[in-house]
């Protein structure tokens, strides 16, 4: 076993808070190096050092058994000289450029720049040929980026990654917004890496995966390094050394009592796009429903034309027994319907603007009297959800860009708990959520159920659903094909269903482009 | 071999007194002591009292100017709306001169924040062609300087109740309003959720529309402040007086830590920044310099401020990312 890079005592800070006390890893060549741990655990951290994004406090870093001296000069052009590539979680396409010159941007030269001019129709081919060998012939090259769905963007990201020829591959939660039937692409795509004796190094909340693809594991918690597993992994040990204690991972297959009583949201006549059949579906408290389906077939505008960002085509929406005449994101909070959108940077969270102010925002109606925020009352309820969610922070006063991704999704969490809903949408609410803290996430909502709210959960990981879900929806071209219940939601049930309606045809005609 | 570099470790609870919103009062502190030593180590009532008053129009407008940044947009006719105001008040009749400019404030305003948000124009744009107008309403109205301002208008502006110029007591209470609104009301925290991150602001229920054309408002409400101001203390209305003022209350809005991109900013901020500038001109006036000095070294600070905190940004963030980068994600 060939041991690519070795990384050892790395530490990092950030302000205030220690990120990384003592990373260390050893990345061998030709095999898949699953790094495990909750969310602020450091992972990220790690991979952006190892990338070169970000340089490193303290520690030793060892490539092609050739020290990294110092580290003043470590940065990413540096790390990708030695081989190593990093995709995160995050896009860092540029959106107006096309496919193409995406995933060339910055060496060019290596493809088809000839006397340092690029040739465009040279490029065109080259990108066609990168995708070919990725099984993505359907993604367009000369499109601009911005136009693809995310599930392309992010894949689209891997290509450019492989363009760069890595020796090390860094795919830091690349298949968390990714549908299943993209995930199996990217694992197919890993595991010829592995074969031409790439290195890969895999972070992901979802367990099934890490099964799946890697062949070891290392676990990080604090920023530590608490210690490795090779496959097959034992769950159970995997999960209590990234939570330092017994985590029972079986509490999210307990069902909830099925809806009962009156309706308390009744959709009829939902038309998302032009000649669908029309959508009727009624929400009782206690229901937790369930809304599955292929990448891009609606089941977004569902959610957001419930909440009133989306305008359908057509359809009328009633609470509790009377119209809602123009839903609109303010009125549907007003009535008690709340989403957890789908991507927290743009849609959900404020960056620049303190824990704190993320929290109350959509509550501070609530908290005001005669118009005025009462701040005592508001910090004491900004606190005990921060609590209650367990948010990793300093003060509630730091920016939300302090936290790392998890815990900034414990926030959307806290802000939308806080105005005590009775119907709670979510589009992937688990994106980037570890193990413990989704438990305690599904335990959270399984309470409001109880609690007879209403809940309706879009997944793009279908799993999540299994155990969790009352009823499903399955979506296919913009409306309802089928609806499961109860006893028969099981995973592959959900994926026939998704794919039934297609008469057995592969994934090949999903539609590429949303609007 | 383990390396660290201790610059690199500074948490940055150190450096947060040096990002522009903090660093802007040593400043200030460090300008007026220069301007007492200058002065031979005393300052006379007199000159604290027209520190105050000449400071006045320009605190106004940058917390105008402020205001539509925080909430993400740009007010380039401010300073027309000051010389539109000021020509209303010398022109009017003298009961129905300092209402009517007010008025004409606030619909100005109102008029740059519908287009922009209502009509989905670009804010840089509008303002610029909205300002043109502004300014050929004024020229219009009154081509030359002149008119008539009411007695009481100028005893506002300049005089003194006792040892307190008025205008001071103005100020307090305009700071005191503004401040309460921002972060005491939900409709200033919805200010800043507007301008930092406009669709996750909608996604929380934030209906953004008032919010902005509201900004703009209060930002021709300032202006319109300001203009009566100025006309009191010139005791005549100047179609021209305002220009300066557009480029001067960014300035001030900026030095006094305002974030060009949104979401960002102080009252206290830029009241400071706003006495930094007049400091700066008074102390050019004392040492007999060219007053045209005053241009250089206003740009001058402003470029040092901002340089100091992008610095900051630096130093913590070794690695060189753009400043406005997320470093969300660890």
């Amino acid at each position: 076993m060939n041991v690519f890079l070795r990384a050892e005592g790395i530490q990092k800070r950030f302000g205030a808070t220690l990120a990384l006390k003592e990373g260390s890893i050893n990345i061998a060549t030709g095999r898949v190096h699953a790094l495990l741990g909750e969310n602020g655990a450091g992972k990220s951290t790690m991979m952006k050092v190892l990338a070169g994004h970000h340089r490193p406090d303290a520690g030793t870093v060892v490539v092609d058994s050739r020290a990294v001296g110092s580290f003043a000069r470590w940065d990413t052009k540096t790390a990708m000289r030695m081989g190593i590539v990093a995709v995160y979680q995050e896009l860092s396409l540029a959106p107006h450029l096309s496919v193409a010159e995406n995933l060339f941007l910055g060496v060019e030269d290596r493809y088809f720049s000839q006397h340092n001019l690029i040739r465009p129709r040279s490029r065109v081919s080259a990108a066609k040929q990168i995708l070919q060998s990725l099984d993505l012939e359907e993604i367009p090259v000369e499109v601009p980026v911005g136009d693809l769905s995310l599930a392309l963007q992010q894949m689209v990201e891997v290509a450019k990654a492989l363009a760069r020829k890595p020796k090390l591959l860094l795919l830091d939660e690349a298949t968390s917004s990714l549908p299943d039937e993209y995930v199996r692409k990217l694992f197919a795509v890993v595991d010829h890496l592995k074969k031409s004796h790439v290195a890969v190094v895999f972070i992901s909340h979802r367990l099934d995966e890490i099964d799946q693809i890697a062949d070891e594991a290392t676990v990080f918690r604090d920023g530590i390094n608490v210690g490795h597993a090779d496959a097959p992994f034992d769950r159970g040990q995997l999960i209590k050394l990234m939570a330092g204690h017994e985590v029972d991972r079986e509490i999210n297959h307990v069902l909830a009592p099925a809806g009962q009583g009156e309706p308390i949201v009744r959709v009829s006549g939902l038309v998302l796009k032009e000649s669908r059949p029309a959508i009727d579906v009624e929400i009782c408290p206690g229901e937790i429903i369930g809304v599955a389906g292929l990448e891009g077939h609606g089941q977004q505008e569902f959610l957001l034309s419930l909440f009133g960002a989306h305008r359908p085509l057509a359809g009328r929406m009633t609470m509790k027994g009377r119209i809602v005449p123009r839903p609109t994101p303010w009125s549907m909070i007003a009535r008690g319907v709340v989403l957890i959108p789908q991507s927290r940077k743009i849609e959900a969270l404020h960056l620049d603007l303190s824990i704190r102010e993320n929290i109350a925002l959509m509550g501070i109606r609530g908290l005001s009297r005669w118009g005025v925020v009462n701040s005592r009352r508001e910090i004491r309820q900004v606190k005990s959800y921060a609590d209650r969610l367990a948010v990793r922070m300093n003060r509630l006063d730091d920016l939300a860009n302090s936290l790392s991704g998890g815990n900034q999704q414990k926030l959307v969490f806290a802000k939308v708990l806080m105005t005590q809903p009775n119907v709670l949408l979510m589009i992937d609410p688990m994106r980037g959520v570890d193990v413990a803290t989704k438990a305690a996430l599904f335990e959270e909502i399984r309470e409001m159920a109880n609690a007879g709210r209403a809940i309706v959960i879009y997944s793009s990981d279908t799993s999540e659903l299994v155990g969790v879900a009352t009823r499903v929806l399955v979506f296919y071209e913009h409306h309802i094909v089928r609806t499961l219940s109860s006893p028969n939601i099981t995973n592959g049930a959900l994926v026939d269903a998704a794919f039934h309606a297609k008469g057995g045809d592969s994934a090949a005609d999903v539609p590429l482009v949303t609007q | 071999m383990r390396r660290s570099t201790p610059k690199e470790a500074i948490p940055l609870r150190t450096f947060r007194w040096l990002r522009n919103e903090y660093l802007i009062y040593p400043i200030l502190v460090a300008l007026l002591v220069a301007y007492l030593i200058l002065n031979g180590g005393f300052l006379s009532v007199f000159q604290i009292q027209s520190l105050i008053t000449s400071t006045a129009p320009l605190i106004l407008v940058g917390l105008g100017e402020a205001v539509v940044i925080i909430s993400g947009g740009i007010d380039l006719s401010i300073g027309y709306m000051v010389s539109l105001t000021c020509v209303v008040v010398a022109t009017s009749s003298p009961v129905l001169g300092t209402p009517l400019a007010l008025a004409v404030g606030v619909v100005a305003g109102a008029v740059n924040g519908t287009l922009i948000t209502r009509f989905r124009l670009s804010a840089l744009v509008t303002t610029l062609a909205t300002g043109s107008f502004f300014l050929g309403m004024a020229l219009h109205i009154l081509p030359t300087p002149g008119g008539v301002v009411p007695e009481w208008v100028s005893t506002v502006a300049d005089g003194n109740m006792g040892p307190v110029p008025v205008a001071a007591i103005l100020l307090a209470a305009v700071v005191a309003i503004l401040g309460f609104i921002l972060y005491r009301v939900p409709a200033g925290r919805y200010l800043f959720a507007v301008g930092d991150n406009l669709e996750g602001a909608r996604q929380s229920g934030v209906v953004d529309a008032p919010i902005r054309i509201g900004a703009y408002a209060v930002a021709g409400l300032l202006a319109a402040v300001a203009g009566i101001f100025l006309a009191g203390q010139t005791s005549s209305g100047d179609p021209n007086i305002g220009t300066p003022f557009t480029l001067n209350a960014i300035v001030i809005a900026v030095l006094g830590g305002t974030s060009l991109a949104g979401g960002v900013g102080t009252v206290g901020g830029v009241v400071a920044a706003a006495f930094v500038l007049s400091v700066v001109s008074d102390i050019i006036f004392l040492t007999n310099a060219s007053s045209y000095l005053q241009y250089i070294v206003s740009g001058g600070i402003l470029v040092v401020v901002l340089g100091i905190g992008q610095g900051v940004r630096w130093i913590r963030r070794p690695t060189g990312q753009p400043s406005r980068e997320k470093v969300a994600d660890r």
